[in-house]
């Protein structure tokens, strides 16, 4: 299949976009970065349910978002092949950080204001102070990152 | 040998990008919890947990900025 022109794709990259070879490469890499988010479900199935003796339903409830974000991307991967990849990663950065920092302050005892609802307020520091930085990054270097 | 030390080294990089930083959030975490044990309230320390991560976040940046700026 010839792969979609993109403006301000360098002719390097467009070569080898047709090289089978890339196609494996790219399937290890997505391979990776499912395996990575694969052993994190278990940890989360683990950490939910074992304790508690749920194992069985936290599982389910595993199994039933991996049926359900598969669908998800089935049906949006065409728009969020639009996204650019660096904006994609920098939004769910912050999304994994935000779970990080509650999860930790919920195994530390602490209960967070409005419970489940801190998170966004979490994501939404991190998300502040993470274009802050980057701002003055930028201002510092003169560069023109992500 | 080259194989299996690329092997470990790729799964290694699968969860640990830059590992001064993986340290220093792992030592920050600690920190943490050893002030919970101390009798910090949990709620205050999970505050710290937070402007703590920021923090690292900015030193994270500011010296891979630092770095490609070279």
């Amino acid at each position: 299949m010839k792969p979609r022109r993109s403006p301000g794709r360098p002719a390097q990259l467009e070569g080898q976009a047709s090289d089978r070879r890339a196609d494996i490469i790219a399937g290890f890499v997505a391979f990776k970065a499912v395996l990575l988010e694969g052993v994190e479900v278990v940890f989360i199935v683990i950490a939910v349910g074992a304790t508690r003796g749920l194992t069985l339903v936290a599982s389910a409830g595993a199994l039933a978002a991996v049926v359900v974000v598969g669908i998800v991307g089935a049906l949006l991967h065409k728009p969020l092949s639009r996204v650019p990849e660096n904006t994609l990663k920098f939004i769910v950065g912050l999304m994994l950080a935000a779970f990080g920092v509650f999860w930790t302050g919920e195994g530390l005892g602490a209960e967070w204001p409005g419970a489940d609802l801190a998170l966004f307020a979490i994501f939404a520091a991190l998300a502040l102070a993470s274009w802050l930085i980057l701002s003055a990054a930028r201002r510092s270097t003169g560069s023109d990152a992500a | 040998m080259s194989l299996m030390r690329t092997i470990v080294s790729e799964f290694f990089g699968m969860f640990v990008d830059d590992w001064r930083f993986a340290l220093a959030l792992a030592v920050l975490i600690v920190v943490v919890t050893a002030a919970v044990l101390l009798g910090l309230p949990a709620l205050p320390a999970a505050a710290l947990l937070l402007a703590g991560c920021i923090g690292l976040l900015a030193w994270s940046v500011i010296r891979a900025a630092r770095r490609d700026g070279r």
